[in-house]
């Protein structure tokens, strides 16, 4: 639909869209039902180049951009969010960070391991004390003159049960308060000390591993630290433009397949002796939903043509996720709605949408939190 | 190995309708795709170079369309594309497409050349075997597997529906195959993202006219000429009689009469 759409991203949708469909949506129900987190979805990702999207050819990763990969985000996200959450929490920010901030030496083993390694990557900031005030994070690595030693806990961390490869971010100097005393740390999990809580019983996102990670004397090599001590929080909310347009991304593709459901239903569904879908009302709001829809696609292609160019677009990206996500829930109630008793039952996948929904309002900041962002950027204070 | 791939573009048929007044097959607006069959001889030739090395190149005559078709080959995997295209080749038969096929492959090297079956549009699965018979190289075909061997030779499992055979054939040779058999891998990330950055060479008339002529091509060189397509009627529940063979004999002779078909 956009025109500008090269045909390498045609050809790109086309093969996302079979996958999704072939290798995602036979089990989307299944996972969601059995709180099984797919591992084989994984190792297809693996095989087919989806891990390190947007890594250079020569770091082993596939060469994309982000435009590709949001229709990518699009695409998985239309079929099932937490199987997409699970790839998104991979490649960003754990791959991105350490191609961006990483030594030669991380660099080297790490995207190695993430890539043709076929380790699963996982980033660990938010804990018990600290969502949205990601500053009151508790966790410490203390250097002891040979290693950090790593003691605390995570929450609701991503691929936290499943990951080999964690981005953790914990208090190094407890004398500064604020970012400076905080830095981040490539951990794994075979390190001494580190384990894995209770996994999150959550509304939605069952197929997914959301975890508590503890940290009882890890310890991690110096050669693990994060280009500096300090620099944990810049590291860790620096790739968030580009995360955010990713979880827009993800908004789209829930709210899409939450349309193209109740399109299916309403089409075949009769009461009063017509086809709901010749209802004035039926009509309206579709036509109302795939609008906004639609005008959310183009706005978050464009952003990640921004972030492509690398065009500065903080407010850009906040202003997408807020509105992409906000919409992905209205659109997946509304088509509840639409579809009445069966929307709301288990026999039809969109009540699962919607409870899967809700977490992108949540999660990448909140929308509160890219409202502080946008207002921010417009010099309101 | 060098291995060579001919693959058709054509109308993903699981999507065709069919228009009610012409009878005929309504292609506009409908996804193309690489037939099926040969789909699978992609990934057949993709499984056979990762098993002893080689090339594997992928060929496809059709309009400049067609061009999606050898992306995605490419994107699977495949090294090199070749697009045998011009005015000449169109409203070509199953013959003429031989024709033209086999005096573009006359051009290459090649080991091994697999084709599908045949394609869903047409359904003959004629031009595998006419294009072996030109270049005067043994055929298999219903191929469900290819096996390198290892004294240079391949085996081959032929599979019908209710029987299978193992061929062994010399190279070259010509192997068409089954999409119910080899499932094809979906094109890689990293593939997608090159396909449009490799040369695609197009083969005209002119590189190939040493090899064949004008007469032998397209629609002048096509002895078969679709009279009409149309969909079958929907008949009624037949009748069902149970009788010894000769009784069967005389009451066909009878409803044929009946009917004055006879």
């Amino acid at each position: 639909m956009d025109v500008q759409l090269s045909k390498t991203h045609e050809l790109l949708r086309k093969m996302v869209r079979e996958f999704a469909e072939n290798e995602l949506k036979p089990i989307a129900k299944e996972i969601d039902e059995t709180y099984r987190f797919p591992r084989e979805t994984i190792d297809k990702y693996f095989d087919n180049g989806f891990m390190g999207f947007d890594l250079p050819v020569e770091q082993g990763g596939s060469g994309g951009d982000m435009l590709g990969y949001v229709i990518v985000m699009e695409e998985l996200s239309k079929v099932c969010l937490p199987s997409c959450s699970s790839l998104s929490g991979h490649n960003h920010p754990v791959i991105s960070i350490i191609q961006e901030q990483g030594s030669e030496y991380q660099k080297k083993k790490y995207l190695e391991m993430l890539t043709s390694g076929r380790k699963l990557g996982s980033f660990a900031l938010t804990e018990p004390n600290a969502g949205s005030d990601a500053n009151g994070i508790q966790s410490t690595a203390i250097w002891d003159g040979e290693n950090y030693i790593l003691n605390g806990s995570k929450c609701f961390i991503t691929n936290g049960g499943e990951a080999e490869v964690f981005i953790v971010v914990a208090i190094t100097d407890p004398s500064i308060p604020g970012s400076r005393g905080k830095s981040a740390f490539i951990v794994e999990k075979d390190f001494e000390g580190f384990s894995v809580g209770k996994r999150e019983k959550l509304m939605g996102f069952h197929g997914g591993s959301i975890c508590e990670l503890i940290f009882n004397n890890v310890k991690i090599p110096k050669e693990n630290l994060i280009k500096k001590e300090g620099m944990g929080m810049k590291i860790a909310l620096g790739g968030l433009a580009a995360g955010r347009v990713v979880v827009a991304a993800e908004g789209l593709g829930c709210a899409q397949g939450c349309i193209d459901e109740a399109v299916k239903y309403v089409k075949e569904r009769k009461q009063f002796r017509k086809r709901i879908s010749e209802f004035q009302n039926t009509q309206f709001v579709l036509a109302d939903m795939q609008s906004r829809v639609d005008i959310a696609r183009m706005a978050i292609y464009n952003v990640a043509k921004m972030v492509d160019a690398k065009i500065p677009c903080t407010k850009e990206a906040a202003e997408v996720k807020l509105f992409a996500t906000e919409l992905a829930n209205e659109v997946a109630r509304k088509c509840v709605q639409l579809m009445g008793g069966y929307g709301y039952s288990q026999e039809y996948p969109v009540e699962q949408k919607m409870r899967d929904a809700k977490i992108l309002e949540i999660f990448e900041g909140t929308s509160e939190v890219q409202k502080m962002i946008i207002s921010k950027e417009m010099g309101v204070k | 190995m060098k291995i060579v791939v001919c693959i058709k573009q054509v109308p993903d048929t699981t999507e065709v309708k069919i228009d009610p007044v012409k009878g005929t097959l309504i292609r506009d607006g409908v996804p193309s795709i690489i037939n099926p069959d040969d789909k699978a001889g992609i990934e057949a030739a993709l499984q056979l170079k990762e098993a002893i090395g080689g090339e594997v190149s992928v060929i496809t005559m059709g309009p400049p369309q067609a061009d999606e078709a050898l992306r995605e080959a490419l994107a699977m995997g495949c090294d090199k594309a070749y697009h045998l295209s011009g005015r000449e080749f169109a409203g070509a038969d199953t013959l003429a497409t031989s024709r033209a096929l086999a005096a573009a492959l006359e051009n290459l090297e090649y080991d091994v050349i697999i084709a599908g079956r045949q394609a869903i549009d047409g359904d003959t699965a004629q031009v595998g075997p006419q294009m072996a018979e030109h270049l005067g190289i043994p055929n298999v075909s219903y191929a469900a597997s290819i096996e390198p061997m290892d004294d240079g030779c391949l085996k081959i499992k032929r599979m019908f529906e209710d029987e299978h055979y193992f061929v062994k054939v010399h190279t070259p040779c010509l192997i068409t195959t089954l999409s119910e058999q080899i499932k094809p891998r979906y094109m890689h990330i990293r593939g997608i993202y090159s396909a449009y950055q490799k040369p695609v060479q197009v083969i005209t008339y002119d590189d190939i006219k040493n090899n064949v002529s004008l007469d032998e091509l397209g629609s002048s060189g096509s002895p078969t000429k679709v009279f009409k397509s149309f969909t079958k009627e929907l008949k009624a529940a037949g009748e069902k009689f149970e009788t010894t063979p000769e009784e069967s004999a005389q009451l066909i002779m009878n409803k044929l009469a009946e009917k004055h078909i006879i």
